[in-house]
């Protein structure tokens, strides 16, 4: 799987890391139980400081996405044990974008398109 | 045949033809995937008519420059003082290698003023990285070099060993040099393993082949440098013991090696080129990354934000050195030190060549004097003295300078012991004077000046 990072975009570079590793999962470019690459081994590869890949992936593992063990490093979770809800922060975030959808005059049906679009 | 012929020979064989190998490798060096002349543009605004022009202007200049270069080492050949043919010869290398660099910034600084002015420039840095690759990260294993770095310490330990028996430690060294050239290809091969993976398209089995292939190149072009050193090295450790051939072994040696590792070289490459070609169908993942204000000139790379060291050059093939990493900052420092000492060591050189022999008898004490030799024989320590006109056959030089008119410094002569030389090997005259079982067989400017030092022997001895 390929991560894009863009060094000029507002959103810090941790949290860009979380993000991408997370629509992999998604979408199932990371399949369940795929080797991640070590904290290192990652920040080497794309010339940052292994502190901002460490702390992407304590968010990774802190929202269950990811466990790290000691002897093979980081793999994706094969049981996400998630209830059926989505977290507090993601639902404050749908909100936002369903209020930026209304006020650009986006009608229901065209959203839930573009959602289902994003779902498959 | 005279120093300075064997410098013309040397040069010709080893240096003239990197300089048919620059110009290929330059002539194309501006077009590398999103990359015109280092600065980031897009495939199709190459075709630009401005663009297409700033291309054909350079490759112009760099023709006519190659010629004029090309033509230059003839007047070498009718130089006869070694001191300025060396220089020279240093020169031309270096020109021959740097001047093209400012044609490239120009056409780079051509480029950026181009995009600013259609309003090229992206405002993106995006920057891609392949987790599967970043997670099966190829290395180069250690023992693939053992038995080179093995076979490259024994001559080292068997050098010091043989020659301190003989008290010729320069020699041990001398071999250690080379020795440690075999570590110093080993670390090069770890550096470019470790360099960054480049993401050419979503299908990561494809990013790790591109990375594979590309990395198991350099991977053996090293291997090969590494094998080739060990075998010089025993070379050279057998051209030291045999010492009758030694300096035509050395000459040969050195240029045999040099032309092996250019073929080593041009093959590398050849290989990068292709493989660079055979998966350009394949590229889809385009470098969005528009840090060309991290790139002085399109070569000189400065990113205090970015840990790697060295990074994948964007002219041509290779890496550069990143000047915002601290150890880069160092390593540029001491090659750009040691590249400011070749015309320093031209002029001393030089002066080295044109400064006169000064012998002279004061205080019943001979002083031999130039630059920064100075011998003083006290008259009342010669234990032998004698008048010769001709100096021991197949002297090598252990320390000191050798030139058509200068040996100083200790030299061997095979199977007949060392001296220490200071003299002028063109004069007929010579004095061969023993103290301590040390021999010195001393000369001055001319055979007048000599013969005076003779004459002021012969009254002190009466």
């Amino acid at each position: 799987m390929v991560i894009a990072i863009n060094e000029y975009s507002d959103i810090p570079i941790y949290v860009q890391i979380r993000n991408q590793i997370v629509l992999g999962i998604s979408d199932g470019r990371l399949a369940p139980g795929e080797q991640l690459p070590t904290v290192r081994g990652l920040a080497e590869e794309m010339g940052i400081n292994s502190m901002t890949v460490n702390k992407a992936y304590q968010m990774l593992k802190a929202e269950g996405y990811i466990y790290t063990d000691r002897r093979n490093g980081a793999k994706v979770r094969e049981h996400m044990g998630f209830s059926h809800d989505l977290p507090e922060e993601s639902k404050e975030l749908l909100q936002r974008v369903v209020s930026e959808a209304k006020v650009r005059r986006i009608s229901k049906e065209e959203f839930f398109e573009l959602c289902a679009t994003y779902f498959e | 045949m005279g120093i300075s012929m064997i410098v013309n020979i040397i040069f010709l064989a080893t240096c003239y033809p990197i300089m048919f190998v620059l110009y290929f490798l330059y002539r194309d060096i501006g077009d590398k995937n999103t990359y015109c002349f280092g600065a980031t543009l897009k495939r199709e605004l190459r075709e630009d008519p401005a663009v297409q022009q700033i291309i054909r202007d350079y490759k112009r200049n760099l023709k006519r420059y190659t010629i004029i270069v090309g033509v230059i080492p003839v007047i070498f050949l009718l130089i006869e003082s070694f001191s300025i043919n060396m220089s020279l010869w240093m020169i031309w290398l270096l020109v021959m290698c740097f001047v093209p660099m400012f044609w490239m910034a120009k056409a780079n600084i051509q480029i950026k003023e181009l995009k600013k002015e259609r309003g090229w420039q992206e405002e993106a840095m995006v920057s891609y990285t392949d987790l599967k690759t970043a997670a099966v990260p190829r290395r180069v294993k250690f023992t693939t070099f053992l038995p080179t770095l093995i076979l490259s310490i024994i001559p080292v330990i068997l050098a010091f060993v043989l020659f301190q028996q003989e008290g010729h430690i320069l020699f041990g060294w001398m071999i250690a040099i080379f020795g440690i050239c075999t570590i110093v290809f080993y670390l090069c091969a770890l550096w470019t393993d470790r360099q960054r993976v480049e993401v050419i398209c979503e299908d990561s089995d494809t990013n790790m082949n591109f990375a594979r292939a590309k990395k198991q190149a350099w991977k053996n072009y090293w291997l090969l440098c590494a094998w080739l050193n060990t075998a010089f090295t025993w070379f050279m450790l057998y051209i030291m013991w045999q010492r009758n051939w030694a300096l035509t072994g050395l000459i040969w040696g050195t240029i045999v090696y040099c032309v092996v590792i250019m073929v080593f070289t041009w093959k590398l490459i050849k290989s990068l080129f292709s493989i660079n070609n055979k998966y350009d169908k394949k590229r889809t993942v385009m470098n969005e990354a528009d840090d060309d204000s991290h790139w002085i000139w399109g070569m000189v790379y400065y990113n205090k934000k970015d840990k790697h060291y060295m990074v994948e050059s964007r002219l041509g093939t290779g890496t550069t050195i990143n000047l915002g990493n601290k150890a880069g900052l160092i390593t540029e420092i001491i090659a750009f030190g040691t590249l400011l000492l070749i015309p320093l060591m031209c002029v001393w050189m030089i002066m080295m060549e044109f400064t006169p022999l000064q012998v002279t008898v004061e205080n019943d004490t001979i002083i031999c004097k130039q630059l920064n030799v100075d011998y003083r024989l006290p008259l009342a320590e010669i234990d032998e003295y004698e008048v010769v006109t001709e100096l021991p056959k197949n002297l090598i030089k252990v320390a000191g300078t050798g030139m058509d008119n200068l040996l100083s410094g200790t030299y061997e002569a095979y199977r007949q012991g060392t001296f220490e030389l200071f003299l002028n090997p063109q004069n007929d005259l010579f004095i061969k004077i023993t103290i301590d079982d040390e021999v010195y067989y001393i000369g001055g400017e001319d055979d007048e000046a000599t013969q005076d030092v003779i004459d002021a022997i012969e009254d002190y001895m009466k």
